[in-house]
């Protein structure tokens, strides 16, 4: 007798739960939920200032693009789909459907809690800066119904046979969702309501047009190889994990670093990691953090938290999550055979990672930094200063002796 | 002439209790190209990794350009390129920047570079793929790639694993060609090939591997009578040499 692919959906669900187990322990035994907690606290307790001493021009109908947007628009699908699947489980393909199903409910379950978490933080600041802001109730039953229609469209998107077609459209999405969100926040809700159902025929519009696949397999089995991806290289900050092929990304407009490293032969490790860095995830990531933190620092520097302090320690606390993102370069290359053919020096490999974390959080650091500047204006000298001493006095003097020696205990084991 | 490579009573393998290579012993000059042939499990990719230094000699020695990989790593390395069976390429690097990157590990001159990376894009047709990612190329494309790279430094020795497999019949002129080339003008060619007749055609002596020992080697001439049949083919002479008896038969 087959196997239902419900239960199929439920096995792969169980097995990956039982792979990463191990992984999570390690997580925990690092001490990361404590800094978790504490991130929660400092966060928690600038939220609390933010809204007492909330400044009269507070931009938040930006914010609330900015947070909102996301949460209505990010719709991960996990499928368990593996290359493999192509082969076997597509003879199958009528009754994917109910397998597709399950994997809705276990990403819109999360989603919709995390719509809840983002609502029930921002309706407060909403309420106090909007002039004539709408019952909280209908604000969040508009916000449902957009993450519900972001949803299907996603998966319209998904099926797209052209790349260019499905970015294009998905970046008309977000960028329709956006326009949404701030109708919502600024005009009497009739109007939002016309404005959204003239963007949501738009889309349907736009999403009949292109050549569509029936069941997305390629895009599905993409989706879920980038989304373990994302885990092991989460996890490969604080463990040994197995090496995934990495997903790249051209970035050009980061990838001219690498190109104006200077044609030497001491340089040939430093070249192929900085193309690493910038190019993989681990660049991606490491951009998003930088931004994020520099929005989120310069929000609590303009509500002046702690006489500055809040915003300062807040650029800490994104400084050592960069830190411990950037560290995972560790693993890259780490089997190579390249390491063992190249007449290089042993050591040029480690220093030259060493070098690359080092300047790379150097910058992270100076980016984070800039909107901390903004409290020179307001009085406020000391949290600017005390940041970057303590910053650069950890990256120049601590981290590369640190983080060289890790590299060296990590390849004796 | 001083051999560029000498393998030396090279015992090795895995594990000390089971070597899977016996007592190999072989040489290439230079100008030479030397065929390495053996079915699948025969050692010719054991042998390889050891000459790599990717594995360690249970006994014997490997010397390349007269030194060992511990006496001096740096002089060895960069003393050969290596082609290897499956393509090995970083993703996250376009077919320039790995020319570059290979460049500037074998501390090729910058001008060289530039027209050496600029004639092989030509030669090889991956002109109009130089800034593709490598996992965006087919497999015959990142082969190519490989051996670019190997003929970019310009070394006295090349190890050369399967080259030909995935290779369009352009890929594989050009490779020809190119291996022509380069050991006419003195560099030595250690190539491992199932492909029985290129290897004929192209190689100067021959190295028969069976069962992790090496049966024959010598010209094709020496090798025929080492099968018993001097009229035979590279091909016949193999298939003797591989199934005739258990593969322990003495080396002449």
């Amino acid at each position: 007798m087959r196997q239902s692919l419900k239960e199929l959906w439920q096995q792969r669900r169980a097995a990956f739960r039982k792979e990463i187990t191990p992984y999570l322990q390690d997580i925990f035994r690092s001490g990361f939920p404590g800094f978790l907690l504490l991130l929660i606290i400092m966060g928690m307790l600038g939220y609390g200032t933010l809204l007492r001493d909330l400044p009269a021009d507070f931009p938040y109908v930006l914010v609330g693009i900015i947070f909102l947007t996301p949460m209505a628009c990010y719709s991960p699908l996990r499928t368990w789909l593996h290359p493999a699947d192509v082969a076997f489980l597509m003879p199958r393909e009528q009754e994917m459907p109910a397998y597709v199903k399950a994997s809705w409910r276990h990403n819109l379950i999360p989603g919709f809690i995390g719509l809840g978490i983002v609502m029930a933080l921002y309706l407060p600041i909403y309420e106090r800066a909007a002039s004539n802001p709408h019952h909280w109730a209908v604000f969040l039953v508009c916000m449902v119904i957009l993450k519900s229609l972001n949803a299907a469209a996603s998966w319209r998107e998904r099926q797209i046979a052209w790349p260019g077609a499905r970015r294009g459209v998905r970046l008309l999405r977000w960028s329709l969702t956006a326009l949404l969100v701030a109708a919502l926040l600024v005009v009497p809700l009739w109007k939002a309501a016309l404005f959204g159902l003239l963007l949501s025929a738009v889309i349907w519009l736009i999403q009949r047009l292109p050549v569509r696949h029936s069941f997305p397999w390629e895009r599905l089995i993409a989706e879920e190889a980038r989304t373990r991806r994302t885990y092991y290289q989460f996890f490969g900050s604080f463990t040994d994990v197995p090496v995934l092929p990495a997903k790249v990304a051209k970035r050009p407009y980061l990838a001219w670093i690498a190109g104006r490293l200077r044609y030497t032969h001491a340089n040939t490790y430093r070249y192929l990691f900085v193309l690493t860095l910038l190019r993989t995830e681990l660049g991606g990531m490491l951009v998003r953090l930088t931004l994020l933190g520099m929005l989120v620092i310069y929000l609590l520097v303009r509500s002046a938290l702690l006489e500055g302090f809040g915003a300062a320690g807040i650029s800490v606390l994104f400084l050592i999550i960069i830190r411990i993102q950037v560290s995972a370069l560790r693993q890259s290359h780490r089997h190579s055979v390249w390491r063992h053919i190249y007449p290089l020096p042993d050591e040029q490999h480690n220093e030259s990672m060493m070098r690359v974390v080092v300047k790379t959080l150097l910058i992270c650091s100076l980016l984070l930094w800039l909107p901390l500047l903004l409290l020179l204006a307001k009085g406020f000298i000391w949290p600017p200063l005390i940041t970057i001493g303590l910053s650069l006095a950890y990256i120049l003097f601590r981290l590369p002796g640190q983080f060289l020696k890790k590299l060296s205990k990590e390849q004796d084991d | 002439m001083e051999p560029v490579l000498r393998v030396d009573g090279l015992t090795g393998g895995y594990s000390p209790r089971r070597p899977v290579l016996h007592n190999i012993n072989f040489d290439i000059k230079p100008g030479e190209m030397v065929g390495l042939i053996g079915l699948n499990g025969a050692g010719k990719s054991t042998t390889i990794k050891h000459i790599l230094g990717l594995m360690k000699p249970l006994k014997g020695e490997i010397q390349i350009r007269g030194t060992t990989l511990e006496q001096d790593p740096q002089r060895y390395r960069s003393s050969f390129a290596y082609v290897p069976e499956s393509p090995v390429l970083f993703d996250e690097m376009t077919v320039q920047e790995h020319l570059r990157l290979t460049g500037m590990a074998y501390d090729v001159d910058p001008g060289h570079y530039e027209q050496r990376s600029e004639m092989l894009l030509k030669e090889f047709h991956m002109a109009a793929k130089r800034t593709a990612f490598s996992g965006h190329l087919s497999k015959g494309m990142k082969q190519k790639v490989m051996i670019m790279n190997a003929l970019l430094s310009e070394p006295p020795l090349y190890i050369i694993d399967e080259p030909f497999l995935g290779l369009d019949p352009l890929g594989i002129r050009s490779l020809l060609e190119r291996l022509v080339e380069v050991k006419n003008s003195g560099a030595a060619i250690l190539m491992s090939s199932h492909i029985l007749a290129t290897v004929e055609t192209y190689c100067d002596r021959f190295l028969v591997m069976h069962r992790g020992k090496m049966v024959a080697q010598g010209s094709l001439e020496q090798v025929r009578e080492q099968s018993g049949d001097r009229n035979a083919s590279l091909e016949e002479a193999f298939y003797r040499l591989v199934t005739g008896g258990d593969g322990d038969a003495p080396v002449t």
